[in-house]
């Protein structure tokens, strides 16, 4: 095909992704443009195909949300444990039994991460000596 | 980008270019290009004879 546009704008212009003024500049250019009809026409038609072909089950929406809500969790859980067990041991280390810690895992936390066992807190990648300092 | 990918995305999820960008994480230029030529292909990979159609499919789409 001849015409650039054919490449760049007719694609937006299908699409609805140019504003008003440039969409009806470019319905001027079809006019007198047969390449990008003739490419408009194609496209069009690759796109109904693909669409009323079945090839594609869209979830329901109720599956949608479940899985959207356990993605948006996970997000969530994956973070809080960086966060936590670290505090829990700084309490448990320095003295300060905080009340609203869960008690069975403070202890366990702790145990796991020993200032100078000669690992770091094991979530950051800090050094040894910088995860003992933070709890001196 | 993946041509399926842009594909997809576009005529069946029906998702815009803004938010075709973000998924992908690739410019929105990006997208339209890839988009052009994905359609491209497609329609000559649907307009062909099907030995030769196959092996262009295997290449790209």
């Amino acid at each position: 095909m001849g015409c650039e546009l054919t490449q760049t704008v007719l694609h937006g212009y299908m699409d609805g992704e140019l504003d008003a003024a440039r969409a009806a500049d470019f319905e001027r250019h079809l006019i007198s443009c047969a390449d990008c009809v003739a490419v408009l026409e194609a496209n069009e038609s690759v796109r109904s195909s693909i669409q009323r072909a079945g090839l594609y089950e869209r979830a329901p929406r109720a599956l949608r949300q479940k899985v959207q809500a356990q993605l948006a969790g996970n997000t969530q859980a994956s973070v809080m444990p960086i966060r936590k067990p670290a505090q829990w041991a700084l309490a448990r280390l320095s003295g300060h039994r905080s009340r609203g810690a869960v008690p069975g895992l403070a202890p366990a936390v702790a145990t796991a991460w020993q200032p100078g066992n000669g690992v770091g807190c094991g979530y950051c990648g800090c050094a040894p000596s910088l995860a003992a300092a933070g709890t001196s | 980008m993946r041509f399926r990918e842009v594909l997809i995305l576009r005529e069946l999820e029906g998702c815009s270019y803004k938010e075709i960008a973000a998924i992908t994480s690739a410019p929105i230029g990006t997208v339209m290009s890839s988009l052009a030529r994905a359609r491209q292909r497609l329609q000559r990979v649907l307009t062909q004879p099907a030995g030769q159609a196959r092996q262009e499919a295997s290449h790209g789409l």
